[in-house]
């Protein structure tokens, strides 16, 4: 973590700037204080052997070489000045602060004289910078060495020892040696002083600029790296409290604003939820209640449909009972068992049986109907084949339409797909369907049941040459207890609730019912299912 | 008696007299002679008595389990061993719809049922061929 700090990096950037260029600052300083000395020194030196030759001039021009020599010694026990010597310009040391020293020749070659007899011509003239340079004595000092010409000049080429002649250019070479210790001393003490300072502006700096990034940058980030840390954990009562007054404070400001309206909405949100647990429950206990009441209306429902069922099934037994009776009675009357009857008595007999024979149809159309009508109808559905069904159906009315000479034909192909319906509820619908059919056709007529295999459907069409049902009339036709007028006009029996039961039952396996009539020539009754998938 | 004897003696039992009345008439124009009982109590004691060759038993509503405990005893008790062969026709005023017999839950209690089943109101024909069939056996 804190080599990743952003601090840490700046202060080390910094560090690095900092040393670099007050590294190269100082360096360049010393190198330029070192040249201005060396320069100073250098004049200063020359200009001591200006005037050292000076002081000795008099007694050049006098020839008074024990005075020189005198100064000389004098001069060498001066502090600071190491030795200093006259060579004639053969290079023979003629006057030295050591005396054992006079009379040596020197190299010309030596390090000394090389500046002016390095060439095969000695120069004439010297600059000032070409006289000074500097090296190490036996003993390891520094020293600076001036060389100082003397030159030949009317005073001296006419001086009355006629010593040197006219042409002569350089009369001697004066050199002094000037210890360098205490300038290398000062330049010794001036670069630790300037290193001094150079370590003491970076501590200065760097750690002003540490402190400040503590202070006005560190402190405040990391109080809000520790404020989203909170709200991410969920306490928004966290602020940072107290800012600086600048881009980092206005950070800050900001983000206690922010988490200010985040408890504010979170607040809301509390609030909007605790309500809308209010409402569901209030909802919920509505829902239970109604369910509560609904299962009650169901139970009571399902009682009353129990009772009516009971009763039904009381009202059918006396009911039976009765005719039952009533039917026997008159058959054995009829059947002459016991004496014969005169034609009205056969007939008025006859009569009676009839209609209570009507009686027990109707009975048991009520009967039909009630039950296909309750919530008791219980409907087993399984693929039904067609063909297969009608065909029962058609064995059982067989005999009334032989009386007749009805031919009942059947156009269902055996592979036609399965129909999906309660087995002995169809063939009621189709029981009732053909025995209408039948009922309604005149002598030598003809039935006719076909399919047709539509979208997900299948029709199935009922066709006789009956006497029809007039077009005001045929709305009417599946209601209950309804008889068409013809019907009754061409005295045929009925209890008009056939159609009916069979639209109770079409609908109670989700199909419906279709019916297309002529008066006079015939009807069609179209039964609409689902196919099985 | 197994065999289809022309006097074949038939027991009815049934609380409407007037039902006894016809259906005794009925039969006795067949080749049948007929007992009959007003309630199963009565019915079983005329059992016992006369012996039957075949019984009709009506399903009366007011005492509908007793007419099924009979046949169900007839079928199965000990006491009822020397007629467990007597053949039984339930008579029905309530006719099935459903095209399940309507039995009352006689079902679930596990009794046995009578050899056949004829709805009121009886027609001699069919009641004959019923008879008939079931004293062939």
């Amino acid at each position: 973590m804190f080599r990743r700090s952003l601090a840490v990096k700046l202060l080390f950037f910094i560090a690095v700037i900092l040393i670099l260029t007050i590294g190269i600052f100082a360096y360049i300083n010393i190198n330029i204080q070192k040249k201005y000395l060396i320069g100073e020194m250098q004049q200063n030196a020359f200009l001591l052997s200006q005037t050292i030759e000076r002081s000795i001039k008099h007694d050049m021009l006098t020839a008074r070489s024990d005075y020189i020599q005198r100064t000389l010694e004098n001069i060498g026990e001066q502090e600071g000045i190491e030795h200093i010597r006259i060579f004639d310009k053969k290079g023979k040391i003629i006057a030295a602060d050591s005396t054992d020293e006079i009379g040596t020749l020197i190299d010309m070659q030596a390090e000394a004289c090389t500046t002016c007899h390095s060439s095969k011509e000695p120069l004439k003239r010297l600059s000032s910078s070409d006289r000074a340079r500097t090296f190490n004595l036996e003993n390891g000092d520094r020293v600076l060495g001036i060389i100082n010409p003397i030159y030949n000049e009317p005073q001296c080429y006419n001086s009355a020892c006629h010593f040197h002649p006219e042409d002569q250019n350089v009369l001697g070479v004066m050199d002094i040696l000037i210890s360098l210790d205490r300038f290398d001393e000062q330049i010794g003490t001036n670069r630790k002083q300037i290193l001094i300072y150079f370590f003491f502006t970076f501590l200065l700096i760097s750690g002003g600029i540490s402190l400040f990034i503590i202070l006005f940058v560190n402190t405040p980030i990391h109080k809000l790296i520790e404020g989203t840390r909170r709200i991410a954990e969920g306490d928004l009562d966290y602020r940072i409290g107290s800012y600086h007054s600048n881009e980092i404070g206005e950070l800050g400001k900001s983000f206690d604003r922010m988490t200010a309206k985040l408890k504010e909405s979170q607040e809301e949100i509390e609030k909007w939820n605790l309500k809308l647990k209010n409402e569901v429950k209030k909802a919920t206990e509505k829902l239970r209640k109604t369910n509560v009441e609904l299962n009650g209306a169901n139970k009571k429902l399902q009682e009353l449909d129990n009772m009516k069922s009971d009763f039904m099934r009381r009202m059918e037994h006396g009911s039976r009972s009765h005719l039952a009776v009533i039917q026997s009675c008159l058959s054995l009357v009829l059947k002459e068992y016991f004496s014969e009857l005169n034609e009205q008595q056969k007939d008025l007999v006859a009569t009676a049986e009839r209609r209570c024979s009507a009686m027990l149809d109707l009975l048991d159309d009520i009967l039909i109907l009630s039950y296909r009508k309750s919530t008791e109808a219980v409907y087993h559905m399984e693929p039904v084949h067609m063909r297969d069904l009608v065909q029962k159906v058609v064995e059982d009315i067989h005999a009334q339409a032989q009386k007749r000479n009805i031919e009942i034909d059947i156009q269902i192909p055996s592979d036609f797909p399965r129909v999906l319906a309660d087995p002995e509820a169809l063939k009621e619908v189709f029981s009732n369907l053909l025995t209408n059919a039948v009922k309604y056709t005149r002598e030598h007529g003809t039935v006719n049941v076909s399919v047709k295999l539509k979208k997900g459907f299948i029709e199935i069409d009922v066709q006789d040459t009956g006497i029809g049902i007039a077009s005001e009339n045929l709305p009417e036709i599946f209601s209950e207890f309804y008889r068409a007028p013809n019907a009754k006009s061409h005295k045929i029996e009925g209890t008009g609730l056939g159609l009916a039961i069979v639209k109770e039952i079409v609908e109670a396996h989700h199909g419906s019912l279709k019916v297309q009539s002529e008066l006079g020539k015939g009807s069609t009754f179209t039964v609409i299912l689902p196919k099985t998938k | 008696m197994k065999t289809s004897d022309p006097k074949a003696k038939i027991l009815v039992i049934d609380d409407d007299p007037d039902f006894l009345k016809v259906v005794s008439i009925m039969l006795k124009s067949g080749p049948y002679t007929v007992v009959t009982a007003k309630n199963p109590q009565e019915g079983k004691e005329k059992l016992f008595s006369e012996k039957p060759d075949l019984i009709l038993l009506d399903i009366m509503m007011d005492s509908l389990f007793d007419g099924y405990s009979l046949c169900n005893d007839i079928k199965t008790s000990e006491e009822y061993e020397e007629f467990k062969a007597t053949p039984v026709i339930f008579c029905s005023a309530v006719k099935d719809i459903t095209g399940s017999r309507f039995n009352f839950g006689s079902d679930e209690q596990g009794l046995v049922g009578p050899d056949d089943y004829i709805d009121k109101p009886v027609q001699s024909d069919d009641l004959f061929a019923r008879i008939e069939k079931l004293l062939k056996k």
